[in-house]
């Protein structure tokens, strides 16, 4: 794999180009992306929608290295990476910087409190100081949940706990947010809520959006709309 | 300080924010602690048994043994060769052989041993095993003062035997006591002036002694039976009646003495025992007949290490020269050598060696770790077994920890896929686990040695508390006779190199352990792709 400045990259904040993964089930060969490209400028949003199973969480996966891909290009910012390399512990590194990341699920760890959830992103890449709890109290009051700092995660509902996400995901101020299906656990009310926060805060990060969700109104709602289907990636917007 | 995040998040999976403790760490904890504690505990007595032994062996036979190797190197005078050398605190000659004792139609064959009244106690703690063996006679309405017979008592008529000789023979040494401790000056929350015996000579007639205090510091005595009667002034506070009578001793308490203050004791002689020699035996088969001497018993003697239920008697060493009809003869000699030599066994292995070839070829210089090898080599098998079969406990609580930390990798498996995401690398999520089995090794020695410390604090309740459970009340004194837990000396880790090596080694083996515990379960959250981790169900 080799890295390098490219470029056409310099006004974007995550590309895609030609990216391609297939999954092997005993003989048969599932082939989920066959050449996806895909382009996010600095503070723009974009979604994506499709049906189950057609890949959206994959593309994901493999535009935060997560896993590996058959073939194809990634750009984070201007550093290219070749999808189907090994990630390297540099790009792990970066990858809790660069990138934020929301599920449906949460994934808050239990045993932290809000406070502590929030914060972790910070410790792991070894940037806690002060100003970083400063930034937990202010995205936590950001979000509206400030008051349940102290608390544990199984003491929140699914909307506070989906917003302590969201801050966990902003804490490092990373240049992009990889959403994956995150108000699918949401009543509609709290998800266009949390949905609202969720744009609302990323513009005012200046943080990318790529935004994975079934719900055509949240993908209306986004600077850009793209479909995935057949393995590829069609913009509607 | 910032502490690294696999620790911390090891540390807060197992105590969690606002729950302080959690099931699996509780029971892994409290688990890991009770196997060290076993562990320490029965090493650290097992050694506290082999301490008491090593102790017990040098009380009753010195550091080493001078032994004779041929019957004519007996008779040569080893004693000024011996106690030349620097480092030899005490050297002391004895004869032993088997002697034979009668008391009317009881007869007893005690291993019998000559001891020099002067020299033995630079090397024997003999009148400790006097304190040991003194019992105090149960007597209602009467107190018994008897004091306790010293060394200073072994004269030439006079033994000392072991507990089973006497019981066997049914005999006594003297005995005194106070019917009467009449003190006028007697009032409430003070102590008053009281009299008792200061010395029983082992020749003390059976008499009854009567105290009358005529004034503050006069005092009558009279004894009804010889018909002694005389005055004595009070002055020290002794008063010695002189050979075959006891010693009073007056102690002047908060209130002193008064006019009409009576005391009243009684004494007991001691038995008289015959003895035999073997020569003696000898002579009887070719009718030489000759009386068999007499011997007062001086007291009753308890020797460490004379195995228990021994029959053994002490007398002076003059006094088995006689009977045996061998003057000049020794059969060895008991050394005792300065502490920087008994403390260490390579020294002391070499110093006997160095002081026996000063003595000859005739002689055997034996230190005490070597003549007892046989027992010790015993004691450290049991150890080692002991070790051998606890080790599995330890394993049995690795693999528990092992099951709960790869119970816990599965359970919290979208969470590690999480932490890759987030920017945690593989080998750091993995080290979570790790870290988890070395928290609860660490914690679990940290707290098994605190109960091994208070079990070794409270080791003489606890014993008593599960001996009397186990063998009830009358149990408890045979088994503390036997076993000698109640004197036990078990050391803590501050006091003997060897009890902190205990405390350290398995600390450190249950550490170990339960960090390898939590290795397979780590390389299993390391393996994991974070994809596959995320997707999982």
């Amino acid at each position: 794999m080799h890295c390098g400045v490219n470029n056409t990259t310099e006004h974007f904040s995550l590309q895609a180009k030609s990216l391609k993964k297939s999954f092997v089930f005993g003989d048969s060969r599932l082939e989920v992306l066959r050449s996806v490209n895909l382009s996010l400028r600095k503070a723009e949003s974009l979604s994506i929608q499709g049906d189950s199973g057609c890949g959206k969480s994959t593309l994901l996966n493999l535009l935060a290295r997560l896993e590996q891909g058959d073939g194809g290009e990634i750009f984070w910012g201007n550093k290219m990476m070749e999808a189907s390399q090994k990630q390297d512990a540099k790009q792990i590194a970066q990858r809790g910087t660069y990138l934020g990341v929301i599920y449906q699920a949460y994934y808050l760890i239990p045993e932290l409190t809000v406070f502590q959830n929030v914060i972790l992103p910070a410790r792991l890449n070894g940037s806690l100081n002060q100003k970083k709890q400063e930034r937990v109290i202010h995205l936590l009051q950001k979000m509206g949940v400030e008051k349940k700092a102290n608390q544990i995660p199984p003491k929140l509902s699914g909307g506070e706990r989906q917003r302590v996400a969201i801050a966990r995901a902003l804490i490092n101020s990373p240049e992009v947010i990889l959403a994956d299906e995150p108000t699918g656990n949401l009543d509609e009310k709290t998800g266009g809520e949390v949905m609202d926060l969720l744009l609302q805060t990323c513009e005012e990060e200046k943080a990318s959006l790529l935004l994975v969700t079934h719900n055509p109104k949240f993908a209306k709602a986004t600077d850009r709309a793209a479909v995935l289907s057949d393995g590829e990636l069609n913009l509607i917007v | 300080m910032k502490i690294p995040w696999p620790l911390y998040l090891a540390w807060k999976q197992l105590f969690p924010s606002q729950k302080k403790v959690s099931f699996f760490s509780m029971l892994a904890v409290v688990g890991v602690a009770l196997g060290v504690n076993v562990m320490i505990v029965v090493i650290t007595f097992m050694q506290g048994f082999q301490e008491k032994f090593r102790s017990d062996i040098i009380d009753a036979q010195g550091h080493a043994r001078v032994l004779p190797l041929n019957p004519s190197s007996r008779t040569k005078d080893l004693k000024p060769i011996l106690s030349a050398h620097p480092e030899v605190v005490g050297c002391s000659p004895y004869i032993q052989g088997q002697l034979l004792l009668q008391n009317r139609e009881y007869t007893s064959i005690p291993h019998s041993i000559g001891l020099d009244p002067v020299t033995s106690a630079e090397v024997l703690p003999f009148n400790t095993f006097l304190e040991k063996g003194h019992s105090v006679i149960d007597s209602y309405g009467a107190e018994d003062i008897t004091p306790v017979p010293t060394m200073d008592s072994l004269e030439d008529e006079v033994v000392f035997i072991s507990l089973e000789v006497a019981n066997r023979l049914g005999v006594r040494p003297a005995a005194v006591l106070r019917i009467v401790d009449h003190n006028k000056t007697n009032s409430e929350g003070r102590q008053t002036g009281t009299v008792r015996v200061q010395r029983l000579d082992p020749f003390v007639a059976s008499a009854e002694w009567d105290i009358e205090f005529l004034g503050q510091s006069q005092v009558l005595i009279k004894e009804k039976l010889s018909r002694f009667k005389r005055i004595y002034d009070l002055t020290g506070g002794i008063i010695d009646l002189g050979f075959g009578r006891p010693i009073f001793e007056f102690i002047e308490g908060d209130r002193s003495f008064a006019k009409g203050d009576t005391f009243h004791f009684q004494c007991f002689r001691a038995s008289t025992l015959e003895v035999y020699s073997p020569s003696m035996i000898e002579k009887a088969k070719s009718d030489e007949m000759s009386p068999p001497h007499e011997v007062k018993v001086g007291g009753i003697i308890d020797v460490p290490w004379q195995g228990f239920h021994t029959e053994v008697l002490f007398g002076s060493l003059r006094f088995m020269e006689d009977i045996k009809n061998q003057p000049t003869v020794r059969d060895g000699y008991y050394l005792k050598f300065s502490e920087s030599i008994a403390g260490n066994d390579e020294r002391l292995g070499n110093l006997c060696k160095e002081l026996e070839e000063k003595g000859g070829d005739d002689w055997a210089i034996i230190p005490w770790f070597v003549e007892n090898a046989w027992f010790f080599e015993l004691l450290k098998f049991e150890e080692y077994l002991m070790v051998l079969i606890m080790i599995p406990i330890g394993l049995v609580a690795a693999f528990a920890i092992a099951i709960a930390l790869m119970t816990s990798v599965l359970r919290k498996i979208k969470e590690i896929g999480l932490l890759i995401a987030i920017g945690g690398n593989q080998f750091s999520v993995g080290l979570i686990f790790c870290l988890q089995g070395f928290i609860i090794g660490s914690l679990g020695s940290i707290l098994g040695c605190g109960l091994a410390i208070l079990f070794i604090r409270y080791r003489d309740g606890l014993m008593s508390f599960i001996v009397e459970k186990i063998a009830g009340k009358e149990g408890q004194a045979g088994v503390a006779q036997f076993y000698d837990f109640y004197s036990l000396e078990v050391f803590y880790p501050w006091e003997s190199t060897a009890s902190m090596m205990t405390f350290f080694s398995f600390a450190a083996f249950a550490i170990l352990v339960s960090t390898i515990a939590g290795l397979l379960p780590a390389w299993r959250a390391a393996r994991l792709n974070p994809a596959d981790a995320l997707r999982s169900e």
